[in-house]
């Protein structure tokens, strides 16, 4: 019997041994997996059933070596389904050794592994985040990320993708150094998205976002999140240099989903999220609305000299506007919140549902969501319809054809109440009459009663629709191809409304349609040569894209009833109509050599020449060079530091440009109605020369360049990128001031130089990592420094580049410089006030002590643009939990993220009957500290008061439980996920008002940042 | 096989190099470029009427504030609620820093002059006859010698900037006030000499009578009185034009009104083949129409006369009653939707009138109107009269929402009919304020003032005396001696003939007197300088102006 054990324990050892062997052979050959399990003696088993086959096995980290629980293992086109326990250990039933199973866990990349004669299958999984074998998408094709030499980054969906949001974009806020995306505070909006710092003074600030290869300048509201598989983002110039003319703010590439070989996966999502303030800031109720009134006279209310003292004699009721009194001349006794009318919770509502799948031949993805995004103030409301088609197919041996798809369909109805005029309500004041009506205009004054714009019939729609059709011929010459491609992107806008109420309440109806359309052609040849360990690609491409818009707008008014709406204007007694239209047509060409040799040394040149139909007649084309190399030094022999597992550095040095905007050259003639010549007569039209003419306009140059460290330390245990860019852009698109005499405020011309400079840092570090717990840390932190070289030369000869202070620029200083009056306190009653200023005014410094205030009192106070951004991500997994939590912060210092945040009162009609924000704190005799001006008459000079806008923001929260067991097992799912996560759940600044990231204080016309909460589930079948 | 490969690489070929050199050429879709838009008449007729337009906005409808500083500030009106923007605080109002005021005036001006430029520089290359090229460049003339008359008044020696700007210039420098002059002088000579008559051009054109009116005042300016004394001649004694003594016009009928009314009733102001003979250059306003001005959805485009002059009798009570007497806001002598802005200085209501108080028919109660007519049901002294002049206990005259004022900035029940809220009760909307008649730029009245004046510079103080009654015996006021005209008495004619109507600012900077006669007659503006008879250069211009510099004025 022993002997029998041991004979049997050897043919299977030495069984497994060649299986593992030859494995190893395919895994070097593919330089992609390893196999594992040479002397791993538990996991011996024996005994043959010809039935059914169980097999077991252990799953373990690639790096940590420690044990993965919750891995889904697969026997592919069978049902059976199986999850690693706590230990990583599996086991499952397959029904012969052609089975072949298939290992997949969130992260990490999946495997498959025949089963053959084996019994015991021990996997070991590879994260499919920090590896260095990941592909990045580069513009024009796609490389291993160990072999980029520019600075591109693929962003981290994974954590972000439970959130509360509708919009890719800000899933991508804070996440990756370099990327600036702001806050929304609207439903459905996109936020401002920027790329390292400002390379232009008056020129496009938009980043080049390009879709699936195609350029895209559609609202990304319009994609669903949900379709994208990444986004890669290109940084420096060497980088961007492919996209040429267009590519100076950086470039976004957004790729979408595609179906994978193997089994039919079938995955639903459901989100739903409630949307807050993030902040309490209401109007006044009326107690302090009518202090507030009181305050406005206070040299009426208060006991001269000092006014501290209240005056018995003084009648607030006199005071207040005759609106807010009943016929007997008494308040009203109404304390009513409009904005708490105006306003709910907010809600998101997402479902998604997609199906993907493939063979060798073809592979496709069918997904459509519904969204929708129910924002805090009535009416806001965004509703999205999403439906998408990529589908690609291997025709014949040289041929594959493919198309990528959408169509989003976007329902914006009903109109919301004018924020800003809900804030200004007065709380004493009803919206209605005594019969239940709205009141139309509640001040008596031409202001109407916000509240009517909820009778408006608003038929508000986006419609998206792309489609990109692509063939890819492998050509007779081995290693060659031609890929041609064709995006095109459709765009029809519908803005129909109709209000009674509108039109000085003579009711007015009207429909607006905006259609665009543009499509880019794009021929690529590429070739792939390797010649032992040198391997070149070399790119040629020749493209174009045309685009064109046209608008229509025909509305009435004067109608006596409107019944018909916007559907039948001729019942309107005055008709109009408005339309505009636009074309414009680039085209360019492209050649780019990648060589590498050995993975170790890496270089890039590109060459582009762009034209584009906006440049000046002189300048019709632009040329864009760059060259990058990298250097991987631990790939070296003589590289011998055991603490560091990898080291490359990379250097990029390129050209990119910033397009002239259409027609902008041209001295342009606006046209329209001018004039009547008589009574009862017909219109006379008018033309008006709007701009100057320039000729030799052109494109801006960013000249830069950027050095790259990437390393991984500590046996995997830290990983990150440090990026150091220093660019010059010069040629700068900007519309010089001048002298109104001319008949123009401006001309639009190139000049100066703009420098930025700026360091990145990326970290990864896994604090944790044993079978149960694991605790990923990454901090992300960015710093640019912006200053203006040159700007129009020395003009007036003294020596010293000129400034040009009425545009607000300064040699020396960034372009977000704040140049303006220093506020020093409030003047005081009793004090020696000079002319043009009284109590309640801001008290401005005197820059020059020459005893007057006047333009020559203006100094630089510091900067509008953050001194830097850091966020931090911290990533708990246990067991089958997953807790990610997301910190992000926007930083000023003493001088920097300035931004004028400055309520001010003086008194008048408007001042007295408007309400305003609660809890500012105005000044008053009785309060002399307070921080905001209030005064009688105004000031000769109103200066801003500059306020710090730093804040760190607890941004992401996002817990979700991955369900494993038999439950699963026998629901045949693959995988079942449910979720909760918070989205600007807590934020921390001193600035005062709705929110320091959208740059809005203590204004009426704000509106709060929302703070949601969300629950989810996504089930993959 | 070989056959494939060498369809794809001819297709390849064919793709790379099939693009058409025309595929980048820029043809705008919506607007022309200076290229094509100054070849045929309609080219350079849109550029005119462009003009007119912009005039139009200077002068009247640019927006609430704007128009009205050619009346703030001055002896005629002051402020209803104090404010920078209506000239409260002149040290704020006037600071070279502000972008309101001195800026805006300055930039609209110079945009009148800039396209005038541009229609004179272009005109030798079009495809015009000579007889329309003369017509165009008197046009243009005209409008340019306009602006730079304003700019001259207004802000002393300016830049003079008399070609088409086609790119960028920043060393301007300012010319002396005698060759601003000389260069308007140039100008509307030129005008004065090809325009057409008044009677051969459409109602609001300008023509070889408004030139000479404009031309008249210019002399007077530069202190050549015998060449204004002429100017002003050839327009008086043009047999086309008169002033208008008996009643005409759209309520002629109504014989409880006089001449004077019928001058300013909506509808009555154009020449309309004679009808009126006493306009010179109407400005228009036409409602519901594409550049016509104003609407009747909105107080937008209008001439906000209305809203400015009239009294906020929203919030007047009488003592006794909280009820409001007045209904409001209405479309009659009450004032339409007035919100009491601009309040008649006593001067203006009380002391010019004084000697024909009640024979002058410029000062008869519906021309200035005194007295208002309880007109709320519910007020108890409903149908009562209430006088400005001898207010009821308890009320001071003038205070914001109780004065009298001129009929004239206003149009009892003839407002459109979308601002009527119940146009049988003559109730008006919220949105209701603007003066919805056309106005009158230049009218024969000013024209013998102006003659008046050029005598009196003249010494020929008979001559003079004869003008000026000429204008009051129309109104039937007594005659003013020889012997008492002087500069003063001038500008109280110009008071009572001209009051609200007239761009008081224009006058009173012509002469430099702004300073004088606030002291003189308006102790509400208490801050009031001699550095305030000439606006600033405008700060930012100064800055932008970096190849030279533009001196400032002195005071500021």
């Amino acid at each position: 019997m022993k002997y029998r054990v041991l004979l049997r324990k050897i043919i299977a050892l030495t069984f497994l041994q060649v299986t593992i062997s030859a494995a190893f052979l395919h895994a070097n050959a593919e330089n992609k997996e390893t196999a594992e399990g040479l002397g791993d003696k538990r996991s011996l088993v024996s005994g043959h059933n010809l039935a059914d086959i169980v097999i077991t096995g252990k799953v373990t980290d690639e790096k940590t070596k420690s044990p993965i629980p919750g891995v889904t293992v697969k026997v592919k086109n069978a049902e059976t389904i199986a999850v690693t326990d706590e230990n990583g250990n599996y086991k499952i039933t397959v029904a012969n050794e052609q089975a072949v199973l298939s290992y997949s866990y969130i992260g990490y990349d999946v495997q498959e592994k025949p089963v053959g004669s084996l019994k015991n299958i021990n996997v070991v999984l590879k994260s499919s985040q920090s590896d260095l074998d990941e592909v990045v998408v580069v513009g024009y094709g796609t490389q291993k990320k160990a072999d980029v030499t520019g600075s591109v980054v693929r962003a981290n969906l994974d954590d972000f993708r439970n959130a509360p949001t509708t919009n890719v974009a800000n899933l991508l806020q804070g996440t990756v150094p370099g990327l600036n995306v702001g806050q929304v505070n609207r439903a459905g909006a996109t936020p401002s998205i920027s790329i390292r710092g400002q390379n232009t003074l008056g020129g496009n600030q938009n980043v080049l976002i390009i879709l699936d290869g195609v350029q895209y300048n559609g609202s990304l509201t319009s994609i669903n999140p949900d379709d994208i598989a990444s986004i890669d983002i290109l940084k420096d110039a060497s980088a961007t240099a492919v996209y040429g003319a267009q590519a100076a703010n950086g470039v976004i590439l957004i790729t979408s989903r595609k179906g994978a070989n193997g089994r039919t996966r079938i995955s639903f999502s459901s989100q739903y999220a409630t949307q807050k303030p993030n902040i309490d800031l209401k109007p006044m109720a009326r107690d302090e609305y009518l202090e507030h009134i009181r305050y406005l006279y206070y040299e009426q209310a208060f006991l001269a000299p000092d006014f501290t003292q209240p005056n018995p004699a003084f009648d607030l009721v006199s005071k207040v506007d005759a609106s807010m009194k009943d016929a007997q001349g008494n308040l009203l006794p109404n304390d009513f919140s409009w904005y708490d009318d105006a306003t709910k919770t907010g809600s998101i509502i997402d479902n998604q549902l997609s199906v993907s799948g493939g063979t060798d031949k073809i592979n496709y993805l069918l997904s459509g969501s519904m969204t929708k995004n129910s924002g805090f103030i009535n009416n806001d409301v965004f509703k999205r319809k999403t439906i998408r088609a990529n589908i690609e197919s291997k025709a014949t041996d040289w041929l594959t054809i493919g198309l990528q798809s959408f169509g989003t369909f976007v329902n914006e109805d009903g109109v919301e109440p004018n924020f800003v005029d809900i804030n200004l309500m007065s709380p004493l004041i009803l919206p209605w009459d005594a019969n239940g009506n709205l009141k139309i205009n509640p001040f008596g004054t031409n202001l109407t009663n916000p509240l009517l714009n909820y009778q408006a019939n608003d038929y508000d729609r986006h419609n998206y629709f792309f489609a990109n059709v692509y063939a890819n011929v492998q050509l007779p010459v081995k290693g060659l191809s031609y890929k041609i491609s064709y995006g095109n992107n459709y765009r029809l806008d519908f803005k129909n409304i109709s209000n009674q109420y509108d039109a000085n309440l003579t009711g007015q109806a009207s429909k607006e349609t905006t259609t665009y359309y543009d499509y880019t052609l794009d021929n690529l040849l590429t070739y792939n040569k390797t010649l032992g360990k040198h391997s070149f690609t070399g790119t040629l491409l020749y493209g174009a894209i045309s685009r064109e818009n046209s608008y229509t707008r025909a509305y009435a008014t004067g109608y006596s009833r409107l019944t018909l709406g916007y559907d039948n204007l001729q019942q309107g007694t005055n008709r109009f109509a408005i339309s505009n239209a636009y074309k414009e047509a680039l085209n360019y060409q492209m050649f780019r050599i990648n060589y590498n040799y050995d993975s170790k040394y890496l270089f890039t040149g590109t060459i582009r020449r762009d034209g584009f139909s906006g440049f000046a007649e002189n300048k019709k084309y632009g040329i864009f060079p760059s060259v990058s190399a990298g250097w991987d030094i631990s790939k070296e022999p003589f590289f011998k530091v055991n603490w560091v597992d990898n080291l490359k550095v990379r250097l990029g040095y390129g050209v990119a440009g910033n397009q002239t905007s259409r027609y902008s050259s041209l001295a342009s003639v606006g046209v329209g109605a001018a004039y009547v010549y008589g009574d009862g007569s017909a219109t006379e039209l008018g033309q008006q020369v709007n701009s100057l003419p320039n000729p030799n306009l052109r494109w801006e140059r960013t000249t830069g360049a950027n050095l790259g460290v990437e390393f991984t330390l500590f046996k995997n245990r830290l990983s990150g990128v440090v990026e150091y860019y220093d660019t010059k852009t010069t040629d700068l698109l900007y519309s010089v001031n001048i002298p109104v005499i001319t008949g123009f405020s401006n001309y639009l011309t190139n000049i100066g130089q703009l420098n930025n400079k700026g360091i990145e840092l990326s970290l990864t570090s896994k604090n944790i990592n044993n079978g149960k717990f694991q605790w990923t840390s990454t901090l992300n932190f960015g710093r640019n420094v912006n200053k203006v070289v040159k700007l129009l030369g020395d003009l007036n000869g003294d020596g010293v580049e000129d400034d040009l202070p009425q545009s607000g620029l300064f040699i020396g200083q960034s372009t977000a410089v704040i140049y303006d009056y220093r506020v020093n306190g409030i003047w005081q009653v009793g004090e020696k006030i000079p002319t043009g200023y009284s109590p309640g005014t801001y008290r401005i410094v005197d820059q020059n002590g020459d005893g007057v205030i006047n333009a020559s009192d203006r100094a630089i106070l510091g900067s509008s643009a953050p001194a830097y951004r850091i966020s931090l991500l911290n990533n708990f997994q246990y067991k089958n939990f997953t807790l990610s939590i997301f910190l992000n912060s926007v930083q000023g210092g003493d001088k920097s993220y300035l931004a004028g945040n400055t309520p001010r009162l003086i008194r008048d009609d408007n001042s007295i009957r408007n309400n305003y924000l609660s809890g500012i704190d105005f000044w008053s005799p009785d309060n002399p500290n307070g921080k905001y001006p209030r005064s009688i008459v105004s000031a000769t000079l109103n200066p801003s008061l500059y306020q710090n806008r730093s804040f760190v923001r607890l941004q992401d929260v996002s817990l979700s439980y991955k369900f494993s067991g038999k439950l699963i097992e026998r629901m045949k799912l693959q995988n079942v996920n449910l979720f909760v996560s918070g989205r600007n759940l807590a934020t921390w600044t001193d600035w005062e008002g709705w929110d320091p990231e959208t740059n809005q204080g203590l204004t009426n016309d704000g509106r709060p940042v929302f703070k949601g909460y969300s629950v989810g589930l996504n089930v993959t079948f | 096989m070989k056959k494939i490969t060498l369809t794809i690489i001819a297709a390849i070929t064919l793709i790379f190099s099939s693009c058409q050199k025309s595929f980048l050429d820029e043809k705008p879709l919506d607007f022309l470029t200076t290229d094509n838009a100054y070849i045929t008449v309609k080219d350079f007729e849109a550029s005119v009427n462009n003009l007119y337009s912009r005039v139009r906005n200077e002068f009247y409808s640019s927006g609430e504030q704007r128009p009205f500083d050619y009346v703030f500030g001055c002896d005629l009106v002051f402020d209803g609620q104090p404010a920078t923007t209506r000239h409260t605080n002149m040290v704020a109002a006037y600071s070279p820093l502000s972008t309101e005021i001195p800026l805006i005036h300055w930039t609209s001006l110079y945009k009148i002059v800039a396209e005038s430029n541009t229609i004179i520089d272009r005109l030798p290359a079009s495809s015009l006859s000579q007889a329309d090229k003369t017509l165009m460049e008197a046009r243009a003339k005209f409008f340019r010698g306009m602006a730079y008359r304003t700019l001259v008044y207004l802000y002393g020696g300016v830049p003079l900037n008399i070609t088409e700007a086609v790119s960028s210039k920043t060393d301007y420098v300012r010319a002396t006030k005698t060759a601003v002059l000389e260069q308007v002088i140039s100008d509307l000579k030129f005008a004065a000499a090809n325009l057409p008559a008044i009677n051969q051009v459409l109602d609001g054109q300008i023509n070889n009578l408004a030139a000479y009116h404009l031309l008249s005042e210019v002399y007077l300016a530069a202190g050549q009185f015998q060449n204004a004394a002429d100017a002003a001649t050839a327009v008086i004694s043009n047999p086309n034009v008169g002033l208008m003594t008996t009643r005409f016009g759209v309520k002629s009928s109504d014989v409880t009104k006089n001449v004077y009314w019928d001058l300013f009733q909506k509808g009555n102001q154009n020449r309309k083949n004679g009808t009126n003979k006493e306009a010179l250059w109407v400005i228009q306003f036409e409602t519901d129409v594409p550049g016509g001005g104003t609407v009747s959805t909105g107080i937008a485009g209008s001439y906000q006369m209305e809203r400015h002059f009239a009294p906020q009798f929203l919030t007047f009570r009488l003592a006794g009653s909280s009820v409001q007497p007045f209904l409001y806001p209405i479309s009659d002598y009450t004032g339409g939707r007035g919100i009491g802005w601009a309040i008649p200085t006593k001067y203006f209501s009380d002391v010019i009138w004084q000697s024909d108080f009640n024979n002058d028919l410029r000062n008869a109660p519906f021309n200035f109107v005194r007295e208002f007519k309880v007109t709320n049901p519910a007020h108890p002294r409903f149908g009562q009269t209430i006088s400005t002049i001898n207010p009821p206990a308890g009320i001071t005259v003038p205070r914001r929402d109780f004065y009298a004022f001129q009929s004239k900035i206003t149009t009892p029940g003839d407002h459109p009919d979308g601002m009527f809220q119940d146009k049988s009760q003559l109730l008006l909307k919220a949105s209701a304020g603007g003066t919805y008649s056309d106005q009158y730029m230049f009218r024969l009245a000013e024209t013998y003032l102006l003659r008046a004046e050029a005598y009196l510079g003249l010494n020929q103080l008979d001559k003079a005396a004869a003008d000026i009654n000429a204008v009051r015996s129309r109104s039937n006021a007594s005659a003013v001696l020889p012997a008492n005209v002087n500069l003063d008495y001038i500008l109280d004619e110009r008071m009572r003939e001209l009051g609200s109507e007239e761009k008081r600012r224009i006058t009173l900077m012509r002469l430099g007197l702004v300073y004088d006669r606030v002291k003189k007659c308006n102790p509400y503006y208490n801050d009031v300088l001699t550095t305030y008879n000439l606006w600033p250069i405008p700060a930012s211009e100064i800055e932008r102006n970096n190849g030279a510099k533009l001196a400032q004025n002195p005071g500021y």
